[in-house]
């Protein structure tokens, strides 16, 4: 139960309400989920959702948005992030996107979720009406620069009026820790080593096909060039841009329409 | 969807009940001319320009015409002007109350003169109170609704409801949103910010504006123990008075170029007092900071200052501190290039302000007399470069108009 401000006078009761953990998380994981059978450590798993809801209830207050209606999960995989949006927003209509079909198919079933077979061209996604806030994790990381417009004008026409859009970005801190050769994220020396002369020549933008995977790779950007890219969409407001704001690794950029 | 943050002078906490709205319909001492007036006044105190606005009008031209803002009769017509006649019934009056709201606007205002809607359409009375946040209520003047989003139930209908029914992320808003109590709300006879904001709400709004884009600065840097905080510059206390009541338990330094503005600080608000310079490697500053406030000082500056101050800042921060500083963005840079605000420009000196931002990500011109002191235009990616310059400095939030709907907020965080 929230504490007036008046008996506290501090942040105390807001950061409580804020932390909180969101309970009532769906458990049933898939078994063809790689994003839990690559690193299978439930806790981890979990608290990638929870870090997601914090980041989406911190921009809501940016925006001063009220609670969801509609809310479009892209790519939703087997639903690590929707399941605790489904638990945080029990009154909302929750759309499951992805080129995985198995992963859709299992969002549905057993997340309550409404079904839409993802695209390589956005253009080609049959998404339905408006949403008033669209998570999209890990996307934009891995694509080429000339992709992110298709994505971006896709989720700009399927926002309602003020309605949010939640992406997220490998920021300045990942390009350090490739720089620095602390992680490597399974590319290879060589890959990265030409990922970071990439992005260092590219105007803060660098971006490598995984090999065998033309079309999807991985991508760095600086927050200025994310920036520059919004900026080609006057009806996008930018409410928060967050270094490390998602699981204190990928940044986080907040923009809603306009309303 | 969007949630006004703006709450009026005589906020929900006080808000006219039905039963007062409808006695006091036709009951103001007010003449007509003095009604509209006080009306405007009451929506530039109280709604951030731009906002789109449904007045309940029965036609009449003065009563749509708020400056700075988007008003519509209501109800209106399809060509856009007064609809010629009132809802039929409740259901009707709600309906087009949804209607507006999804046609993009964000408040409906029921002069004094319109209070009778509230008894003779009570679906519609109903509807607003638990749905929508009551941000203005005078029996004199008006009733004041935003209409962007659900919002908690009005205090008097609040011992009908559990505190379960209201949702974490309202619970969060709603203190967000809650003002301090005890704001001192003495001014300084030579407090220019006082003398010109126009109306004195409008004054005291800057502070609670402030603090919510600080609080939501610190709520995702995850600090809670305020317990040093600097507001430069602080002018006579316009957001400092607020940050004073909001961390009564902090010491607060106030620090500006303008002594007098310091001293009354000191002397009237319980501020530590720092006398400012143009070079800010003079400025006495003893950190470390918990918090360092920075409302319109960088808007005011030219590219080659900025450095400097930031050095200062990032100097007397410790880590896991946060610095908040506001900067001219896209919508002031809309508002110069429409003429919808010159900011004491000439048209000559605009032109190669927006020019020199469109080429560069920033621009400035000095204003007129005034050598180093002027209006800068900055992009997020010309900020973000500066702010790379400052090692140890992350981004916590840039937040376009995040300062009462205005000027851009820059939240950072130092790391170590």
């Amino acid at each position: 139960m929230a504490v007036p401000r008046e008996e506290t006078g501090t942040l105390a009761p807001l950061r409580a309400l804020l932390e909180k953990q969101t309970t009532g998380v769906p458990e049933l994981i898939s078994p063809n989920d790689t994003m839990f059978s690559s690193n299978p450590n439930s806790s981890y798993y979990f608290s990638t959702g929870q870090s997601a809801l914090r980041c989406i209830k911190l921009a809501m207050l940016g925006a001063d948005t009220g609670e969801p209606s509609r809310i479009l999960d892209l790519p939703s995989g087997h639903g690590r992030i929707l399941r605790a949006l489904r638990a945080a927003f029990p009154q909302a209509e929750l759309t499951a996107c992805d080129i995985n079909r198995d992963g859709v198919d299992f969002c549905a079933q057993a997340l309550g979720a409404v079904p839409v077979y993802s695209h390589e061209d956005p253009d080609d996604i049959e998404l339905m009406g408006a949403f008033d806030l669209i998570f999209c994790g890990s996307l934009f990381t891995h694509l080429d620069a000339d992709r992110w417009p298709g994505f971006l004008e896709l989720f700009q026409s399927h926002l309602s009026s003020g309605g949010l859009l939640v992406f997220t970005t490998h920021g300045r801190f990942v390009v350090e820790r490739l720089r620095s050769g602390e992680v490597d994220y399974g590319l290879g020396a060589d890959f990265v080593t030409s990922l970071v002369t990439e992005f260092d020549q590219g105007n803060g933008f660098g971006y490598r096909d995984y090999p065998s995977y033309p079309g999807f790779g991985f991508s760095l950007t600086s927050p200025g060039w994310v920036c520059t890219r919004l900026w080609k969409l006057p009806g996008l407001q930018l409410v928060s841009f967050t270094e490390r704001g998602w699981n204190q690794h990928q940044d986080v950029v907040a923009v809603r329409l306009r309303p | 969807m969007q949630r006004s943050s703006v709450i009026g002078p005589v906020s929900n906490r006080a808000g006219l009940t039905r039963q007062e709205a409808g006695s006091a319909s036709g009951s103001s001492d007010l003449s007509y001319a003095d009604l509209t007036r006080r009306i405007r006044e009451i929506v530039n105190a109280v709604i951030p320009p731009d906002a789109s606005i449904a007045v309940v009008s029965k036609g009449d031209e003065e009563l749509v015409d708020p400056h700075g803002h988007r008003a519509r009769h209501f109800p209106e017509s399809e060509k856009g002007g007064y609809a010629g006649h009132y809802p039929a019934d409740g259901s009707e009056a709600v309906a087009l109350v949804e209607k507006a709201r999804a046609n993009g606007v964000h408040y409906l205002l029921l002069p004094q003169t319109a209070f009778w809607w509230v008894e003779h359409y009570p679906e519609l009375a109903r509807h607003l109170d638990q749905r929508y946040r009551k941000i203005h209520a005078d029996s004199s003047t008006c009733l004041i609704y935003s209409l962007d989003s659900l919002t908690p139930p009005e205090p008097h209908l609040q011992s009908h409801c559990s505190s379960a029914s209201e949702s974490r992320l309202e619970q969060l808003d709603r203190l967000l949103l809650e003002e301090p109590s005890g704001v001192n709300r003495q001014v300084s006879p030579y407090d220019l910010m006082y003398k010109g904001s126009g109306h004195p709400e409008r004054y005291f709004r800057w502070g609670p504006e402030a603090l919510r884009c600080i609080e939501l600065a610190l709520l995702t840097a995850g600090k809670v123990d305020i317990t040093r905080i600097l507001d430069l510059p602080c002018g006579h206390g316009r957001v400092l008075r607020t940050l004073r009541a909001a961390f009564p338990e902090a010491e607060v330094t106030a620090c500006d170029l303008d002594r007098d503005s310091v001293d009354f600080c000191a002397e009237h608000l319980g501020a530590v007092p720092v006398y400012s310079h143009e070079l800010p490697h003079k400025i006495e500053l003893e950190g470390p900071f918990d918090v360092i406030w920075c409302g319109s000082l960088l808007t005011h500056l030219n590219h080659d200052r900025w450095p400097g101050w930031l050095e200062l800042f990032s100097s007397v921060l410790s880590a896991g501190s946060v610095l908040v500083f506001s900067v001219h963005g896209r919508h002031m840079i809309e508002l110069l290039r429409s003429r919808e605000l010159r900011m004491g420009l000439t048209d000559e000196r605009i032109d190669e302000l927006l020019r020199d931002h469109d080429r560069e990500g920033f621009g400035y011109r000095d204003f007129a007399n005034q050598d180093g002191y002027g209006v800068s235009l900055s992009s997020p990616s010309w900020i973000w470069r500066q702010l790379e310059q400052s090692p140890g400095l992350r981004v916590l939030s840039y937040t376009e108009r995040g300062w009462w709907g205005l000027q851009d907020t820059v939240a950072v965080l130092r790391e170590s």
